[in-house]
C-alpha cells in the first residue's frame, strides 16, 4: 500500500447557515482545494458524507451534484452515510482508494444542514440510526441511548451518580472553554457548572448542556499519496493508521463498553505502529458529556471505570496529558453529523500543522480523530502524523 | 429468515416472547439474525424466551422524535437467557429513579402506529414492574 497524506483542509463556520447543502460543500471544498494550492480538475474522485440530505432538503443522490457545484464532471462520486460517523468513514474509503493505487488525488468529506427540520423532526430523523424494529418503536433518541449509558457507567463502575455527573458537567465546560478560542465553532461561549445544572432535563440524567446541538456545515480534504504530497506541499499531514468497525442494536452489544471503538483503534494503532502514549491531541466523538468519557477509555488513554476522573486533574485540557477536544468538540463546534468527521480532520490537520491558533496544543506531531455512528454502532479511527 | 419481525409481533401479541436458538453452539440470539454471532452457524431455532427479567437501566426521555408524546422511560431488560431486550417501562416517569435498577419486571408489549417513514407500524415492549 502507498503512504497516504492530505494535503488540504477546508471548513465552513459551524452553526446556523441560509446556504444549501450544496454551497455549504462548495465552500468548504474551495477553502481545502486553495489550501492544496490544486485545480478541482485534479481531482479523480469525491467521497461525500451526507446523512440527512432526503429529509432535510429533499436532495437524495447528493454525491453527483457535489462534483459538479465544483465544476467537475466526468468522475466517479460516491456517497457515504454511516450516522454520525458518516465523514470518517468517507475520508477512510478515499485514503484506502490512494493507497491502493486507485486513484492519485481525491476530495473527500461532509456537508449536513439540521436545523432547518426544527427539534422534534431532527431528533425523529437522527433515531433513525438505531434499530428501527427492535429499538426504534420504543422512542429510543440520541440522547436516551447515551442517558442510558451514564446510569449503566454509574452502576457498573461503582461512581456515584452525583459524581459522575459533576464530572461530566465540568466536560461540558472544558469543550465550551475550548470552542471558545476556536472562530469556526458553533457555540463561542464560555459556561459554568451551573450553567450546566441549571439547564432542562433532556434524557434522564443527560440535561441539555451536557448534549451536542444540531448543526449546519460543511468540511472536506483533499487526500493524495504522500510522494505527491511532498512535491505540492510543505506540511503534508500522514495518514498513519486508519480503523472502523461495527456492532448491532444496543441490545447486542457489551455495554457500557463500545467494542466497535476498541476495535476500530486497535487496528489504527497498529497500522501506524503506535500505542495511546504517542497521541498528542485527540478529537473525538462528545456528542454527549458522557460519551467523551466513554471514547477516552475506549481509546485507551485511560483505563476502563477511570476516564471520569481526568477533568477533574485538567489531564484532558489544552496543556494536560492528552488534550481532548482542544476545537470544542461536537459540544461547542457543534455536530452537523455528515460533515464532523470532516472538521475533526480538519482541525487535527491544523494542530500538526501548528495553524490551530488559540488552541493550538505545543508540539503537536500525532493526532487522532474518533468518530460514532448509530447507537454506539459504528466507529472509525484515523491517526494522522506529520510528514515532514 | 427462520423468525421475522412479522412473527416476532405476532407471537407477542399471542402472549409468547421470541427469540432464536443457535443449534451448534446453543447461543441464546437476541435480537433476531440469520447466522449466531458466536460460532457462525446457521442452523437457529425459534425458541420461546422468559417474560420476566430485571432492570438494567433505563431513562426518561423527555425531548422525544416526532410522533412521540414525552415524557416517557426506555429501559433495558435482562433476562434470564442472558439477552437484553429494549422497551417502555409502563411506570409515571415523574416517579422513575435509580431504585428501578435490578427491579423485575413482566413482559407484555403495546402497539406503536409508526409513521410515514417507518414501514408500517410495529410493537415496543412494555414492562410493568412485579411488585
Amino acid at each position: 500500500m502507498r503512504e497516504v497524506a492530505i494535503v488540504g483542509v477546508g471548513m465552513t463556520n459551524f452553526g446556523k447557515h441560509e446556504e444549501t447543502l450544496l454551497e455549504m460543500f462548495g465552500d468548504a471544498a474551495n477553502e481545502a482545494l486553495l489550501d492544496a494550492q490544486l485545480s478541482p480538475k485534479e481531482i479523480e474522485a469525491l467521497f461525500i458524507g451526507n446523512c440527512l440530505g432526503d429529509f432535510a432538503e429533499g436532495q437524495a443522490n447528493i454525491s453527483p451534484f457535489c462534483a459538479s457545484v465544483i465544476g467537475l464532471k466526468d468522475i466517479p462520486t460516491i456517497r457515504v452515510e454511516c450516522a454520525c460517523a458518516t465523514a470518517t468513514v468517507a475520508i477512510r474509503e478515499a485514503v484506502l482508494t490512494v493507497a491502493n493505487g486507485v486513484y492519485d488525488t481525491v476530495l473527500a468529506g461532509g456537508t449536513e444542514k439540521t436545523l432547518v427540520m426544527g427539534t422534534p423532526f431532527a431528533t425523529r430523523t437522527f433515531a433513525m440510526a438505531s434499530d428501527s424494529r427492535f429499538e426504534g418503536f420504543a422512542g429510543i433518541t440520541f440522547p436516551g441511548a447515551f442517558a442510558l449509558m451514564a446510569i449503566l457507567y454509574s452502576r457498573e463502575y461503582g461512581v456515584p451518580l452525583e459524581v459522575l455527573k459533576e464530572k461530566m458537567a465540568m466536560i461540558a465546560v472544558k469543550n465550551h472553554k475550548n470552542g471558545a478560542k476556536n472562530p469556526k465553532a458553533h457555540f463561542r461561549k464560555v459556561i459554568t457548572i451551573d450553567d450546566v445544572k441549571n439547564s432542562i432535563m433532556v434524557a434522564d440524567p443527560l440535561q441539555l448542556y451536557d448534549c451536542c446541538p444540531f448543526t449546519d456545515g460543511a468540511a472536506a480534504v483533499v487526500i493524495t499519496t504522500l510522494e505527491k504530497a511532498k512535491r505540492i506541499c510543505k506540511k503534508p499531514v500522514v495518514v498513519a493508521g486508519t480503523g472502523l468497525a461495527s456492532a448491532g442494536a444496543i441490545i447486542d452489544q457489551d455495554i457500557p463498553r463500545i467494542k466497535a471503538r476498541e476495535k476500530a483503534a486497535k487496528v489504527a494503532y497498529a497500522q501506524a505502529g503506535m500505542t495511546p502514549n504517542d497521541i498528542d491531541v485527540c478529537e473525538l466523538h462528545d456528542c454527549f458529556t458522557i460519551a467523551e468519557i466513554i471514547a477516552t477509555e475506549g481509546l485507551g488513554f485511560f483505563e476502563h471505570g477511570q476516564g471520569w476522573k481526568a477533568v477533574d486533574k485538567g489531564e484532558t485540557d489544552i496543556g494536560g496529558k492528552i488534550p481532548i477536544n482542544p476545537s470544542g468538540g461536537l459540544k461547542a463546534r457543534g455536530h452537523p453529523i455528515g460533515a464532523t468527521g470532516a472538521a475533526q480532520v480538519y482541525t487535527i490537520a491544523k494542530q500538526l500543522r501548528e495553524e490551530a491558533g488559540e488552541f493550538q496544543v505545543d508540539g503537536a506531531k500525532v493526532g487522532m480523530i474518533d468518530t460514532l455512528g448509530g447507537d454506539f454502532s459504528v466507529v472509525c479511527n484515523l491517526i494522522l502524523k506529520r510528514g515532514w | 429468515m427462520e423468525l421475522t419481525y412479522k412473527d416476532f409481533c405476532n407471537e407477542i401479541k399471542k402472549g409468547r416472547l421470541l427469540g432464536l436458538k443457535c443449534e451448534g453452539c446453543g447461543k441464546v440470539i437476541f435480537p433476531v439474525k440469520s447466522f449466531c454471532p458466536d460460532c457462525g452457524g446457521n442452523k437457529l431455532k425459534k425458541i420461546e424466551l422468559s417474560k420476566r427479567g430485571k432492570i438494567k437501566t433505563y431513562t426518561v426521555i423527555r425531548v422525544a422524535p416526532e410522533g412521540f408524546n414525552p415524557p416517557y422511560i426506555v429501559a433495558i431488560v435482562e433476562l434470564p437467557e442472558d439477552v437484553l431486550v429494549m422497551g417502555n417501562l409502563d411506570f409515571d416517569p415523574e416517579k422513575a429513579g435509580l431504585f428501578l435498577l435490578g427491579k423485575e419486571v413482566e413482559i407484555g408489549y403495546k402497539e406503536v402506529p409508526g409513521d410515514k417513514y417507518s414501514g408500517g407500524g410495529g410493537i415496543a415492549l412494555l414492562f410493568s414492574l412485579v411488585e
